[in-house]
């Protein structure tokens, strides 16, 4: 390469280097030409700054300007001498002054007289010392004479070393001097409340110098130990000497070390060792967040603690008491909240007293059930009312427990309810106890009504073969019989008679007891009712030799609603008993009106006798069952001994009382005392019109005899027969059903009890056998049971007759005939009990003249008719024989009444007349003739009574 | 890199090896230029590479020689051109290149804010040793090797130096001074 080309070469890029290196120089031309216009920019941007920097700065001058001129602060100044040049609009206002009352006094002429000096001679000393700046509160006067104090600061304005001008700050401090006097008062007042206090006070401030110890405080702890001053001491001084000179165990110097007891009060008991006790509170004296130290409070409680160790020994002694009583006590508040549960309480219940507290006595504790009466009683707390209760509380268990609360509420000191105390004894075991005696109560009950039961199937059973004993008697003495076979059958029918009274009573009782006696009340006209058992029993007595008298106040003649049922009853039996027990004297019965109104009658009925009469002590027990007057008067008069126990229990079912006096060998008095409803209106006449007619086609009946007793078959078979009955025998409801089946039947005569199928069922099985022929046919019920029920029951089945064993042949006769009487109405299953009519023969009218459609009395006196009449027509034939005239009068006599009591009045002027033929015994052939036609006459009278009376005893 | 360093460097080897040897390794190393170069300007660094290539291959001297060499010529220069070093970098060579990652680097930037420079950290320095770590891209670490001496040379120092790679492939290298007694 030649130098030539190098060079060019050299230029070459020489040239090209500077035109790159002016290309960059343009650029970086242009880079400094933008930032200098980024610059300038910026230089405005700053300029505004600065604008807007001064105008605040103007503004906030303005703001100060117009601080200091509306500055709560006193501004002046004044010049050297003490004149006022200028003065701010505060001190203007403040001293109510105009500028030209003010520029050019001098200060002082605004300072009281009396601080004058004192502000003088500060201002005079600062000037000879050129004190730069002073301080002084002090007061002016302001142009209404009004006293303002001033915290003025004066300050020297110093040029070259001379004084040109006085500046003066000042600020009003009236309300704070105001204030500081107030303080200084509550400060005397506090110093003098802390001397006289009871209690001993030492106040240490932060550093724990005291700062403050009252009289008190020297009293408690000997004065000598703190005679010096105390100020400058440590509280830590002060404490050691007391633990060292009066604690056994020191302890308030550790209290002076801790810091804990800045922020907490503590309460401490210190025991003296000179017995006192006193109360020390460590109380943190504290300002927002910041401590200001403590306050030392000890108060002597020595007296309060000793009485309060007092009650406390006594609370101690009570409530160990309680808890020894086993007694729970629980507390509640007004609102039913626990306060307090003690510990038998707790232990009764399962919980502990902290799970009880707070918590809602009746809601945690007491069944729903008991939630009504608790509030009842709740309420009563608050009116201040106790009360005792009985209710099951709930165990923690869940368990059940029975308690006694005894609740009582508790009073605050002014007398107000805040609560009550629930005392709770635990009856669980009681309750028990009483479940067990129920339980025991419930068995004895039971076993007494298998006793009745049992008495009363008892009779029942015993009803039956005395039954079959009845009727066989009675077929045999329609045999041809010799008169010791005669009198064999009479001593069998009387021993059965007596048999059947003891089975009646014991039914009666049994009735009695178990409440199926029910009262039956209807209008009834008691003297004649008291008349019509006066006279049934003279018979009785009389016949004893007994003399008998009764009295019926006319009073008593009129209408009284009376279940003559029971009085009858209890009648006969106070009648019965006296006749039963008298064998000479006199049986009275009277019957006195006592007490009568419009309603009501009141009525006292007597029976007295001269009989062996009842022993004192025996006395008292006279109407219980089965007690008689000792077990010698049992064995020689017999009989059940309910007899007055019925009377009593049937005058009590009327409503009535029965009471007895009595003495031994003298006699008794029985009387009863009833009050009965007054009817005012005489009963009608209810006896059904007589049209018996008996219907000489037996033949042509067919009956039916369901009976499973083989003698009962018997007897009801021979009946039948005698009467001239056909009739079949079915030995039980099944049985008979099978022949109803094939057989067209007139009258059924059922037996209740049976195997296979009883009366009750064969009945409602007949009585729905609708295409059954027979299925409306009369049911005759034959039962052996005089109970109520029963007899309805059987009515209720659908039977239509009821026959009570043992009956009679005239009884099955009566009934039959009845059925055929009442046969065209016999249509529905439902058919009333019939009423038995009055024989044709007998006289209406003297019957119903005497029992007025009272067919039970009517059915007893025919009964005594029947039975007495055959004996006194005995009687009068061997007085006739023996030709004692004045015996057969007096027989006549006694007969004469009870003709028209039976419906034969028509007898009666027949007896009339042969009494009067005795009274003059003169022709002994008219007086054999005039017996002979009443004998005739009685024997056609008996004959219609006897038949009289078993259609009575269908109904009873 | 800047054109300053490549401008200086044709500018010493025109000197020291002739013109003629200057057009020769231009003309062989291609640069992108084709050795025009203005200081101002910024080049790619491979430039520098290829024209030192050239010159090694022209004067048979390494590569490394050569940057060592023209560090020592370059430090000169460079100090000439900018005399406003703050004084307390100037009291001695060991606090001159403790500041150079620090105040020098940061100065140059703002000069040419889109300059390249290597890392020179600081690790250790007391009066008497001074441990530096070089760390660059662009391998250089004899150029900075003769930057250093540069250094020493003008704060007439008596120092002895020693090279030890931290990385394989050159881009990172510590250089621990110890002043002698």
């Amino acid at each position: 390469m030649d130098e030539v080309t190098m060079l060019r070469k050299k230029l070459e890029r020489e040239r090209l280097a500077r035109k790159e290196a002016e290309r960059l120089l343009e650029e970086k031309a242009l880079q400094l030409y933008f930032s200098n216009e980024k610059l300038r920019q910026l230089n405005a941007d700053l300029e505004k700054q600065v604008a807007y920097q001064s105008s605040e700065l103007r503004v906030q001058q303005e703001r100060y300007r117009s601080l200091i001129e509306s500055a709560e602060d006193l501004m002046f100044w004044m010049s050297p001498g003490g004149i006022f040049t200028q003065v701010n609009p505060v001190v203007l206002r403040i001293l109510q002054k105009e500028p030209s009352e003010l520029i050019g006094t001098h200060y002082l002429e605004i300072v009281p007289e009396e601080f004058k000096h004192k502000v003088n001679r500060l201002h005079q000393r600062q000037f000879e010392r050129k004190i730069h700046t002073t301080y002084l509160e002090f007061p002016v006067l302001s142009s209404s004479g009004q006293q303002i104090w001033l915290g003025l600061r004066v300050s020297l304005v110093i040029k070259n070393g001379e004084i040109v001008e006085l500046t003066g700050l000042a600020r009003n401090i009236t309300h704070r001097v105001a204030a500081e006097q107030k303080l200084s008062l509550l400060n005397t007042r506090f110093i003098a409340l802390l001397e006289n206090l009871q209690a001993a006070i030492l106040v240490e401030d932060e550093h724990q110098n005291v700062v403050l110890v009252n009289r008190k405080f020297s009293d408690f702890f000997d004065a000598y130990l703190f005679q010096k001053q105390f100020q400058s001491k440590q509280a830590r001084e002060f404490m050691e000497t007391i633990d060292a000179s009066y604690l056994a165990t020191p302890i308030l110097t550790s209290y002076t070390q801790s810091n804990s007891f800045t922020t907490k009060v503590l309460q401490k008991e210190l025991a003296l060792n000179d017995g006192r006790i006193l109360a020390l509170s460590l109380i943190p004296i504290q300002q927002g967040e910041k401590s200001l130290g403590r306050l030392w409070f000890f108060e002597d409680v020595t007296d309060r603690k000793h009485n309060e160790l007092k009650i406390r020994r006594s609370e101690e002694k009570y409530r160990g008491i309680m808890e020894n009583m086993e007694l729970g006590l629980l507390e509640v508040d007004q609102n039913g909240i626990i306060t307090r549960a003690y510990d038998r309480f707790c232990a009764m219940t399962g919980y502990t007293e902290e799970e009880l507290l707070n918590q809602d006595a009746t809601k945690m504790l007491l069944p729903k059930e008991y939630h009504g009466l608790m509030h009842n009683q709740n309420n009563n707390r608050v009116k201040g009312e106790p009360g005792v209760y009985e209710v099951e509380l709930i165990q923690k268990s869940g368990e059940r427990k029975w308690m006694l609360i005894s609740g009582a509420p508790f009073y605050d000191e002014m007398g107000k309810v805040v609560g009550s105390i629930g005392i709770h004894y635990d009856l669980s075991d009681i309750k028990r106890l009483q479940g067990e005696l129920e339980e025991a109560r419930q068995e004895a009950e039971k076993a007494r009504d298998a006793e009745k039961d049992f008495l009363a199937n008892m009779s029942h059973e015993i009803r039956n073969p005395i039954n079959t004993i009845v009727g066989m008697t009675y077929l045999m003495m329609d045999t041809e019989l010799s008169e010791e076979q005669l009198r064999f059958l009479n001593n069998i029918k009387h021993t059965s008679d007596i048999l059947m009274a003891l089975v009646s009573d014991i039914l009666d009782i049994t009735k009695i007891t178990q409440g199926k006696m029910d009262l039956a009340l209807r209008e009834v006209n008691l003297a004649e009712l008291i008349n019509v058992n006066a006279q049934a029993m003279a018979f009785r007595i009389q016949e004893k030799g007994v003399h008998f008298e009764h009295y019926i106040d006319p009073e008593l003649d009129e209408n009284l609603y009376v279940d003559p049922t029971i009085l009858n009853q209890i009648l006969l039996n106070l009648l019965g008993n006296a006749n039963k027990f008298t064998e000479r004297g006199n049986i009275t019965l009277s019957a006195i009106c006592q007490e009568k109104d419009e309603k009501k009658l009141r009525v006292i009925i007597k029976v007295a006798d001269t009989g062996i009469g009842i022993p004192a002590d025996k006395l008292p027990y006279i109407f219980e069952r089965f007690n008689q007057a000792g077990k010698a008067t049992k064995h020689k008069y017999g009989g059940t001994g309910l007899g007055l126990s019925i009377a009593k229990q049937l005058v009590e079912i009327h409503g009535g009382v029965i009471n007895v006096q009595s003495k031994v060998h003298k006699g008794s008095t029985f009387w009863i005392d009833i009050v009965f409803e007054r009817a005012g209106v005489r009963a009608e006449n209810e006896l059904p019109k007589p049209s018996i007619d008996l219907d000489a086609k037996k033949e042509q009946l067919q009956l039916l005899i369901v009976e499973d007793n083989t003698l009962n078959q018997q007897y009801i078979a021979g009946v039948l027969q005698r009467k001239g009955f056909r009739y079949q025998i079915a030995n039980h409801g099944r049985e008979a059903l099978e022949i109803l089946e094939k057989d067209c039947f007139d009258l059924i005569l059922m037996d209740i009890r049976m195997p296979e199928m009883d009366g009750y069922e064969t009945t409602i099985r007949l009585r729905n056998m609708l295409h059954n022929p027979n299925h409306k046919i009369p049911i005759v019920a034959l039962t052996a049971s005089a109970l109520l029920d029963e007899k309805e029951k059987a009515l209720q089945t659908g039977m239509n007759y009821h026959l009570t064993k043992p009956f009679t042949p005239d009884q099955i006769e009566a009934v039959i005939i009845q059925s055929m009487k009442d046969r065209a109405p016999i249509n529905g299953q439902l058919e009333a009990q019939v009423e038995p009519g009055i024989h044709p023969e007998l006289n209406q009218d003297e019957i119903n003249e005497y029992y007025l459609g009272d067919l039970e009395h009517f059915q007893m006196m025919i009964g005594i008719f029947n039975r007495q009449t055959p004996l006194q027509i005995e009687e009068m034939k061997s007085a006739l024989a023996e030709k004692d005239w004045k015996l057969m009068k007096a027989l006549a006599h006694k007969m004469k009444p009870s003709f028209q009591m039976v419906g034969l009045g028509h007898i009666f002027p027949i007896v009339q007349d042969l009494e009067q033929m005795l009274e003059s015994p003169h022709n002994q052939v008219d007086i054999e003739r005039q017996f002979e036609l009443l004998g005739d006459q009685i024997e056609k009278g008996l004959h219609i009574t006897v038949a009289q009376e078993a259609l009575l005893c269908l109904n009873i | 890199m800047k054109g300053m360093v490549f401008v200086h460097l044709l500018e010493m080897v025109e000197n020291e090896f002739g013109e003629l040897l200057l057009e020769s390794a231009i003309e062989h190393a291609q640069t992108s230029t084709q050795g025009v170069f203005t200081s101002a300007g910024t080049y790619p660094a491979e430039d520098m590479l290829k024209l030192v290539a050239s010159l090694s291959e022209l004067t048979q001297l390494p590569p490394s020689a050569l940057y060592q060499h023209y560090g020592r010529y370059l430090f000169s220069k460079l100090f000439a051109s900018y005399p406003m070093f703050p004084q307390e970098v100037l009291n001695n060579a060991f606090s001159f290149l403790a500041s150079i990652n620090d105040v020098i680097h940061v100065e140059v930037h703002k000069l040419y804010p889109d300059a390249e420079l290597p890392k020179f950290i600081t690790h250790y320095h007391d009066e008497n040793k001074m441990i530096l770590e070089y760390t660059s891209s662009r391998r250089m670490s004899d150029l900075a090797l003769g930057l250093i001496e540069g250094c020493l040379q003008h704060f007439k120092e008596d120092v002895e130096i020693q090279m030890v790679p931290l990385l394989e492939d050159g881009t990172s290298v510590q250089f621990t001074l110890i002043r002698k007694p």
